[in-house]
């Protein structure tokens, strides 16, 4: 039998996507290692700012870091951020980087396995699988 | 911390050989080195054209943004993106964010908006209810309309969308001062009342500018697809006597009374038992309850049963705000009854 819950409910939760959907990503970093190394210029002058028109809703801040490695560091609306190091990659991965960070949940990546799906109608029975049926005879 | 620890273990080996080496001239190697490694940041420092050259090496060197006062900060702005408001005045939006006790301003603070959007923000959250659920009794329906407009939904919903980053909002520590320099300054302002009016701030904003269909737009996309078990607020708010009720709503309806009958049971001579028990008007079943004693099963039976009628959902319906969209035309649906006196 499913569980009952006994309280008075006093919240109505999130359904991201139902209505509008939110980007969970709400600010990027590039800390960057200095302007002189060419590969990160070249992301920067062609494809960041094309990126950060494209993607308003993503606060975007270039930052110097001297003496470290360059990254892209993500913000996420759950409070969590998410970083990643651009080092060597040549404009195009770095770009690949930016849209990972962009379309991130911001959630720590962990397998679940106790329960697999976090739901607030949950099944008893689990997820209904076609390959577990009998199979479907026209 | 790599230099820090290099410096030290030189320090030690060196006071270790202090007969050798002199410990002055040891602080003073380290000093060397230290000035080394400062030269080296000074250079990096002039090599890069974002940096200010003119910064002291004693200052940290990349001190955060300042905005200037009454600027759409980055932040602002990404949350404008965000919750899709495309105000026709874009100072709309820091006027929206901007509450009463903030000082350091020359806009408006958003307290009328805020008061506006509340009743707008309100009246299209019962308007789709009144109709969804046109049975539905009061209190449960008020019930619904404060969990989605009221305090803890919209914190949440400011913070889940970052708004309560951006809020400009003072707290009023200096009681004396607040008093001479204005009477009716907000003494008991909460961040959380601040995220509040702004969330309301920003409903009545888009009516004021945008119209009454780009507001309810808001409230239906990131207000009402939120989630609420509406069968529990009925239970809680509602159907206290449920078997006497769902006896007069039969009555009432002119139906057969309804009779409760067992569908299933196990164990009932063991300390756990279950019953299933079934309500029946005449050979209609009208509702089916669980309960480890009859008298809770039939309690569940009868609850079920006023479930069913008093939560009836009515599909493809039209609001009456849909008016303001001249190609529809508004038919309205059928008023629901009240529920019965008991």
């Amino acid at each position: 039998m499913p569980s009952i819950s006994l309280k008075k409910p006093t919240v109505a939760y999130a359904k991201n996507g139902v209505g509008a959907y939110v980007l969970q990503c709400r600010k990027m970093n590039c800390l960057i290692q200095s302007m002189i190394l060419q590969l990160q210029s070249e992301y920067l002058k062609k494809d960041l700012i094309p990126f950060a028109k494209a993607n308003p809703e993503v606060e975007i801040m270039i930052k110097p870091r001297p003496s470290k490695h360059p990254c892209i560091r993500g913000w996420y609306l759950n409070g969590r951020d998410k970083v990643i190091c651009v080092r060597k990659m040549k404009p195009s991965e770095i770009g690949k980087v930016a849209e990972y960070i962009r379309d991130h949940s911001g959630q720590k990546a962990t397998t679940r396995f106790k329960k697999p799906v976090i739901s607030t109608t949950e099944s008893v029975r689990g997820i209904w699988s076609p390959f577990h049926t009998q199979k479907h005879v026209i | 911390m790599y230099q820090k620890d290099l410096l030290l273990k030189k320090l030690r080996t060196m006071l270790h050989f202090s007969n050798v080496f002199p410990i002055k001239k040891a602080f003073a190697f380290i000093t060397f080195i230290e000035r080394k490694r400062l030269a080296r940041n000074y250079f990096h420092t002039f090599k890069n054209p974002l940096f200010d050259r003119r910064r002291k090496l004693t200052q940290k060197p990349y001190a955060p943004i300042t905005h200037e006062k009454d600027t759409i900060t980055p932040s602002l702005s990404a949350l404008g993106a965000r919750l899709r408001l495309s105000f026709s005045n874009p100072e709309l939006l820091l006027q929206v964010v901007t509450d009463e006790s903030y000082q350091n301003t020359d806009y408006e603070s958003n307290k009328t908006l805020s008061i506006l959007g509340e009743h707008v923000c309100r009246l299209f959250v019962t308007e789709y209810f009144h109709i969804k659920y046109p049975l539905m009794p009061l209190p449960a329906l008020e019930e619904v309309i404060k969990l989605y407009t009221g305090q803890q939904t919209l914190l949440s919903f400011g913070k889940e969308v970052g708004l309560s980053l951006v809020i400009r909002w003072e707290k009023i520590t200096d009681l004396k001062k607040a008093q001479q320099s204005n009477a009716a300054l907000p003494l008991s302002t909460t961040p959380g009342i601040a995220l509040m009016r702004s969330i309301h701030a920003i409903v009545g904003a888009l009516y004021q500018d945008k119209g009454p269909l780009a507001a309810r737009n808001f409230v239906h996309s990131y207000l009402l697809s939120r989630e609420v078990k509406i069968d529990l607020v009925y239970e809680k708010s509602c159907a206290k006597l449920p078997k006497r009720e769902l006896s007069l709503l039969m009555q009432r309806q002119g139906k057969i009374p309804p009779i409760s009958r067992m569908l299933k049971e196990t164990g009932r001579n063991t300390n756990s038992p279950i019953f299933i028990v079934g309500v029946f008007s005449g050979t209609e079943k009208i509702g089916e309850g669980y309960g480890s004693n009859i008298k809770m099963a039939e309690f569940r039976a009868a609850r079920d049963a006023l479930k069913s009628y008093y939560l009836t959902e009515i599909k493809d319906f039209i609001l009456p705000s849909d008016v303001v969209n001249e190609d529809v035309e508004y038919g309205p649906t059928e008023i629901g009854d009240t529920p019965v006196i008991v």
